[in-house]
């Protein structure tokens, strides 16, 4: 945990306004790691890579000042090393609900509520961590040339989506006079301890379940359960290895799973998230094997023996390994199995989404995702499996909302955005088969994909018709006009490809184009 | 095949240090040290990277062949790179209008050094104001040119370097000690207290800095931390390390949380008839994710071909069917793909700045050992060990005198045998 510093302590100069514009003083690359993991967040969030910034001062604390930070904030953020650029992250507090601390105007610590009960002449807001990057509505920059360094820099990592941010450069609210908010007088503020790790885990869990959603129905139900928890507490559409997920991501505090197999699946994923958040050099198969270790005195004998033969054949992939991934499937049919063996089979999220065997199975493939997802977390993934439409708007909101509900802090969000659905639940057909707009979407799948079922119905009116062959070909003459033609997508084909194909983002955004337009 | 490719870091992957060595001025000389693993080369692809992306006029000087084709491959043929020598002869030739001056000695392979001497001779004696061209230069094993190849540069009117090195990964005859043969070329000192004492980081070793263009003083960067290998891998390699005291081994990225790892690096001893089957493993490592590349490391070309042959011989079911199995000796045309996961046997000498996620050092009772040479098998050893990001299996035939066993690790913690 990072120590509290005292700031600012000369007399405060009171600007008796309402301001309407809030903003967190940072640096450039805390900033750009919080865009990675999604969340404003307090120094321990960044593990060793936390610069010195406002978020420092008061540990847990997001500290907002109106329309022009003090210039000892933007100093205070820069000068832990040379190369750091401050940044203003225009915040909007519309949609939070709770209770804050406040700076008053005269220099007391003191609570408020939001949205209502600010004065309007308030120094700086105190608001708990996390918030979503989302609230992020604008960054600002003192100058062209530290935007433009700014935006160089954060094409050096994978995971900085700076660019779907707002960037601004205006010097003004850099230059604030001195504030002593943080030697405020008044309550004491409360030190806040907030664990990341099972919030950042839920975020990548969404995001790979949403990826691996065009599956089946199953996949479906799972990515609806993983973004709307509430919604959706107990699905009989999944697998009951995975019927825990709603209870592992949302329940504070979470209560094990009944199960044995649940316990040992969920466990492991728990042991993960532990190990992730920890730092320790211990690669994750030791972690794993230790957790089978421990698991070991509750299961029966034959457990025990598919168990053992699981830790061998992991052993194994550590070592010379003497199978292929096919035999080892052969050796291992249960989800469980398979998903353990995945997760040292491939390196990264991006290539369990890559690979494809005909031996697995949809729940193979949803539990492996769950278990990637546990170890790599939101911060871990790529910019490139962030960029399914609205996925990046609706995992922040729900991880800090989350991380709010396991604090029992009150503080909510008013706005979560809307869950994005995988492109199988968009083509549900209805009672009707499907719409207009899902023919279409389907047909657009199907023609870049080349794939079979493309067919074309031709309605005809009652009558008799002639066929002729020329040197052109075949024709059918018909008297009058024909009623429809109609290029129609084989229903069962189309999800049967649908299943064994994954869509590039540009994909996903024609056709959830299409899908909206319709 | 699988394609591979230089992936860019996520913001947690760099450390601060690297974080520093990455915003440093393209102006003027920077030296970066760091033990394998550090993250050297990736800093050294990014900065080159970023160049590009401002169309700045830059150059990446690689020591060898191979790492010049790897790291063009991985970063893409838009890399402007050069190996070292190759770019210095046309210099040379192109300031001067003469070849550059050469040893009248052949080694035993046929190969001429250059004549450092007479190359400072004659760049002190001439006036070569008039080079044009002087790009930015990117140096990656910058321990491996000699330090009269940066007097040279310098010499040329050369001013803007980034340099990465490490004094104990010194395969070369001609070669350069970071701390004390390069940094003073680029001016950095050593910070001195008000009592006359050296200042030194927390690790105490002495701190050198420069004064960058704006006045300021900037530290020469030391890369502590350990990125590439795993813990075990990096206890391994730390075996070997002969630890020059200005340039520390790499750390192994954090305490141990379990005394032992199913990843602990392996010796495995195998009988003549275990031979053909060892290999049919080895294929079917390579087969289960066929983006993955296996370094075999060999001690000389015999074994090399032996391991090829082999491979080549090896008939197993396969889910993707039989991996790229590529080779190369020194001497010939590189034309390895570094973009494609499968095997790749190489000798020992041509591994140096490459990685591989697992690295197989075959047969290593071959190398040749004796109490002169421990101190350069060791640093052979400590470059190869750390070649590995996930796994490493050294392999020697059982029933043979193995020269290189006086060196090895015996804590099985370390290096577990089988």
């Amino acid at each position: 945990m990072a120590e509290s510093y005292e700031l600012f302590g000369s007399a405060p100069r009171v600007t008796k306004h309402l301001a309407r514009k809030w903003y967190l003083v940072t640096n450039q690359r805390n900033l750009f790691f919080m865009l990675a993991a999604g969340l404003i967040m307090p120094p321990a969030g960044f593990g060793k890579k936390y610069y010195q910034d406002t978020l420092a001062c008061a540990p847990g604390w997001i500290v907002l000042f109106p329309d022009r930070a003090p210039r000892e904030a933007v100093q205070f953020s820069v000068q832990e090393r040379s190369h750091l650029l401050p940044c203003l992250l225009e915040t909007d507090l519309a949609s939070i609900t709770g209770e804050i601390h406040v700076i008053t105007a005269e220099g007391y610590l003191s609570r408020a509520h939001l949205p209502d009960e600010l004065q309007g002449d308030e120094q700086a807001l105190l608001v708990p961590a996390p918030l979503p990057i989302t609230l992020i509505t604008t960054i600002l920059h003192r100058s062209k040339e530290e935007r433009s360094a700014c935006e160089s820099d954060a094409k050096d990592f994978t995971n900085v989506p700076l660019e779907s941010i707002k960037r601004s450069v205006s010097a003004k609210p850099f230059s604030g006079a001195s504030a002593p908010w943080i030697a405020a007088r008044g309550t004491a503020l409360p030190q806040r301890q907030i664990p990341l790790g099972r919030v950042q885990a839920a975020g990548a869990v969404m995001a790979m379940l949403l990826h691996f959603g065009n599956l089946g129905q199953q996949s479906v139900a799972a990515a609806r359960m993983a973004f709307d928890a509430e919604s959706s507490a107990a699905s009989s559409d999944v697998d009951p290895l995975l019927a825990y997920l709603p209870q592992w991501m949302w329940s504070t505090p979470p209560h094990p799973p009944e199960e044995v197999v649940q316990r040992l699946f969920w466990g492991t994923a728990d042991k993960l998230v532990e190990w992730r958040s920890s730092g320790v050099a211990a690669d994750p198969l030791d972690v794993i094997l230790d957790h089978f270790a421990e698991m070991g005195a509750e299961l029966d004998e034959r457990m025990n023996s598919t168990l053992s033969k699981l830790t061998r054949d992991l052993t194994n992939l550590a070592g010379i390994a003497d199978r292929t991934a096919t035999e080892l499937f052969e050796r291992h049919p249960k989800p469980f199995s398979r998903a353990m063996l995945l997760l040292f089979l491939r390196e990264s999220c991006a290539e369990l989404l890559e690979f494809k065997h005909a031996m697995l199975t949809e729940t193979d493939y949803l539990a492996a995702a769950i278990l990637f997802a546990a170890r790599d977390g939101w911060l871990g993934l790529p910019v490139t499996l962030r960029e399914l439409p609205g996925l990046s708007a609706a995992v922040p909101a729900r991880i800090a909302a989350q991380s709010h509900r396991q604090q029992q802090s009150g503080i909510g969000f008013s706005a979560i955005p809307e869950r994005p659905k995988p492109i199988r639940e968009l083509l549900a057909p209805g009672a009707g088969g499907w719409n207009r707009a899902q023919r279409e979407a389907a047909l657009l799948l199907a023609r870049e994909g080349k794939w079979p079922g493309v067919q074309t119905r031709i309605t005809l009116g009652r009558g008799e018709y002639r066929l002729e062959v020329d040197g052109r070909g075949l024709h059918l003459l018909l008297d009058g006009e024909a009623k429809a033609i109609q290029t129609e997508m084989e229903m069962e084909t189309f999800f049967r490809k649908l299943s064994a194909h994954t869509l590039s983002s540009r994909q996903e955004v024609k056709v959830r184009k299409v899908l909206r337009a319709g | 095949m699988a394609r591979r490719s230089f992936k860019l870091p996520a913001i947690q992957d760099l450390s601060k240090e690297q974080e520093d060595a990455r915003a440093l001025s393209k102006l003027g000389p920077h030296l970066v040290i760091g033990g394998p693993g550090t993250g050297k080369s990736v800093l050294a692809l990014m900065r080159s990277r970023r160049h590009q992306q401002d169309g700045d006029d830059y150059l990446f000087l690689v020591w060898n062949k191979l790492l010049h084709q790897a790291s063009r491959q991985l970063f893409g043929e838009n890399l402007v790179s050069q190996q070292w020598q190759s770019w210095f002869m046309q210099l040379f030739r192109k300031v001067t209008g003469e070849s550059v001056p050469l040893d009248p000695v052949a080694n035993p392979t046929g190969w001429r050094k250059i004549d450092w001497d007479q190359v400072t001779r004659t760049l002190q004696q001439g006036d070569f104001d008039a080079v044009e061209h002087r790009p930015y230069l990117v140096i990656d094993e910058g321990q491996d040119m000699p330090p009269q190849f940066y007097q040279a540069l310098i010499c040329l009117g050369f001013e803007n370097f980034f340099v990465v090195g490490d004094a104990n990964q010194q395969l070369t005859e001609e070669h350069s000690n970071p701390t004390t043969e390069i940094a003073p070329q680029f001016l950095y000192e050593p910070q001195i207290q008000a009592d006359g004492l050296p200042v030194t980081d927390d690790r105490g070793l002495p701190i050198l800095a420069r004064v960058d263009e704006k006045g300021r003083k900037e530290p020469l960067i030391t890369l502590y931390q350990n990125y590439r290998n795993s813990y075990p891998i990096a206890r391994l390699a730390q075996a070997f390390c002969r630890g020059d005291p200005g340039n520390p081994p790499a750390d192994p990225a954090a305490p141990p949380a379990f005394q032992s790892s199913v990843n602990t690096p392996l010796l495995f001893e195998y009988q003549e008839h275990q031979f053909e089957r060892l290999i049919a493993r080895v294929v079917k490592m390579a087969d289960l994710n066929p983006r993955r590349l296996i370094g075999i490391i060999t001690p000389n070309n015999r074994v090399r071909k032996r391991y090829v042959d082999a491979l080549n011989r090896s008939a197993v079911t396969l889910d993707h069917g039989r991996p790229a199995i590529q080779t190369y000796a020194s001497g010939q045309p590189a034309q390895l793909d570094f973009n494609e996961g499968g095997i790749m046997v190489i000798n020992a000498q041509a591994c140096k700045g490459l990685e591989f996620d697992t690295v197989i050092l075959a047969d290593i009772d071959e190398h040749r050992c004796n109490e002169l040479l421990i101190d350069q098998k060791k640093r052979l050893f400590y470059v190869m060990t750390a070649r590995a990001i996930e796994k490493i299996i050294l392999l020697k035939r059982a029933g043979r005198h193995c020269p290189v066993d006086p060196i090895l690790p015996t804590d099985s913690s370390v290096l577990e045998r089988r």
